[in-house]
């Protein structure tokens, strides 16, 4: 019966029940601390295991290669195999185990993938993870798409937020937008929240997807294009955009570009040179500065509340000749042509301009722009230095394991 | 290869919006003077020309004239 599933993944049409998870999650008495999981459904009885006897968990890929591990420290040998208390938690129903979750003592760690550079960790507890997290009546029927991979903080935000409310979770992160289109329908899916990256890979003015309730945006830099598509996608959804990183957890939310800081946090965070400071009170671990640099570039469009629209990371700028481009203007510039599905701009090593700017397009379905029909219309809105010099037409567009446009 | 190399240029020059119909090419035209090209031209026709020839023309250093691309990658095949 549906009614009853809480599980559903798309990606190989398993559905899972809770009694069936809870049978799991009572009866093995080991987890793994560091694995690359096999399935959606194995991580979670995994993580969960680990939340609810109080033990700390690392969140790895499951796709990691071993040069990657290597990175981070790890051996080929990844299976930490812990056992568990022989007395079962006792995990009777869904109350029982958000009581166990909202209570555990766990350290969860993460990786962050970085759009470039080493995967940085961060240690978080239950209690920043679940800062933003809402429970109540209003969330009960709740159905949720989770589109952002799940070793990824993003990720786990969302299982929580599904769990603290015994919602069912429609697994679609590795899924093709068709597959995700479908479960839209046949799973009842109310909730989506993903990178703006994965939107622009879903809608188009031609898709409606009425059912949806919400929709959250974080982890990237969004647009008004983007947000106007969206609005037609989604008819009936209130639509979120988050600030967010793996630091932090989250911390902001709009349902606009602007981000108010609330009165609570207004002697907590400032804007000095155009970057986003956030104060040590704030970070899960301990710092040496009063404030943490979180790296994200914004303008500041009011000072009292402090009000600011997201611009870049402060990494993502690409030197070319001597100029600073952020790929992100120029990305909403390609993307403001109407035949354009989704772009991404990075800089490629150049002998002559140290980076040379490059752009990938991908057209909707029957359009096309010539490349000098692109040059000709971008000299109309970027800068000469901004233009991308090579552009490539593709079908796809390669992700970050976290969902969103590589740099490299 | 030379013809090819002078297509390219055209093409980078149009890109930008740069190419005179008149343009001339010798072995003694000289990339910026001559042609035209700026240094973002000059980056995006090594970029072209690498992806042609696989040679890297500005590797080693200045390039200036047409006839130095030519015998850069004469030598190099």
């Amino acid at each position: 019966m549906l009614s009853e599933e809480l599980i559903f993944d798309v990606s190989t049409n398993q559905s899972i029940t809770f009694e069936e998870l809870m049978v799991r999650l009572n009866s093995e008495a080991f987890y793994y601390e560091k694995w690359c999981y096999t399935s959606f459904y194995d991580f979670l009885v995994n993580f969960l295991k680990a939340l609810i006897n109080g033990r700390d968990i690392t969140l790895l890929d499951k796709d990691f290669s071993n040069e990657e591990l290597a990175k981070l420290g790890y051996s080929n040998s990844i299976l930490i195999k812990h056992t568990l208390a022989s007395t079962s938690p006792n995990i009777t129903d869904k109350a029982s185990l958000i009581n166990k979750l909202t209570n555990s003592k766990s350290s969860v760690t993460f990786f962050t993938s970085g759009t470039t550079g080493i995967p940085k960790r961060i240690i978080h507890t239950i209690p920043t993870l679940t800062r933003m997290i809402r429970v109540g009546n209003n969330y009960k029927d709740n159905v949720w798409a989770i589109a952002y991979n799940p070793t990824h903080i993003a990720g786990v935000q969302v299982i929580l937020q599904a769990l603290f409310n015994g919602n069912r979770m429609v697994y679609a992160f590795e899924t093709s937008g068709n597959e995700l289109k479908r479960s839209i329908i046949e799973r009842g899916i109310t909730h989506i929240s993903a990178t703006p990256t994965f939107y622009r890979l879903l809608v188009s003015e031609k898709t409606s997807f009425p059912a949806i309730k919400r929709i959250t945006l974080g982890g990237e830099k969004s647009d008004a294009r983007l947000h106007k598509l969206l609005s037609i996608s989604f008819p009936n959804s209130k639509i979120n955009n988050i600030y967010a990183s793996t630091e932090l957890g989250s911390l902001f939310v709009t349902d606009c570009e602007n981000f108010v800081v609330p009165a609570s946090l207004a002697d907590k965070v400032q804007v000095m040179e155009d970057e986003l400071m956030v104060h040590s009170s704030l970070l899960s671990w301990q710092i040496e500065d009063e404030w943490y640099k979180t790296g994200d570039l914004v303008q500041v469009i009011n000072t009292f509340p402090l009000t600011f629209k997201f611009q870049s990371r402060k990494n993502e700028m690409i030197n070319t000749g001597g100029y600073k481009v952020n790929p992100n203007e120029v990305e909403e510039a390609i993307r403001s042509f109407k035949e354009v599905r989704e772009v991404r701009v990075f800089g490629k090593p150049n002998s002559v301009l140290g980076n040379i700017l490059c752009a990938e397009i991908v057209f909707y379905p029957d359009n096309h722009l010539e490349n000098n029909e692109i040059f000709s219309r971008l000299k109309n809105i970027l800068q000469e230095f901004k233009i991308p010099r090579i552009i490539k037409v593709l079908d796809k567009i390669e992700v970050t394991r976290t969902g969103k446009l590589s740099r490299k | 290869m030379q013809e090819k190399i002078q297509e390219l240029i055209i093409m980078v020059l149009q890109h930008s919006n740069r190419y005179q119909p008149n343009i001339e090419f010798s072995a003694l035209s000289r990339l910026r003077e001559d042609l035209g090209l700026d240094s973002f031209n000059l980056a995006e026709l090594t970029v072209h020309i690498e992806e042609e020839f696989g040679v890297d023309i500005f590797e080693e250093g200045l390039v200036i004239t047409l006839g130095e691309i030519y015998s850069k990658l004469s030598s190099s095949h």
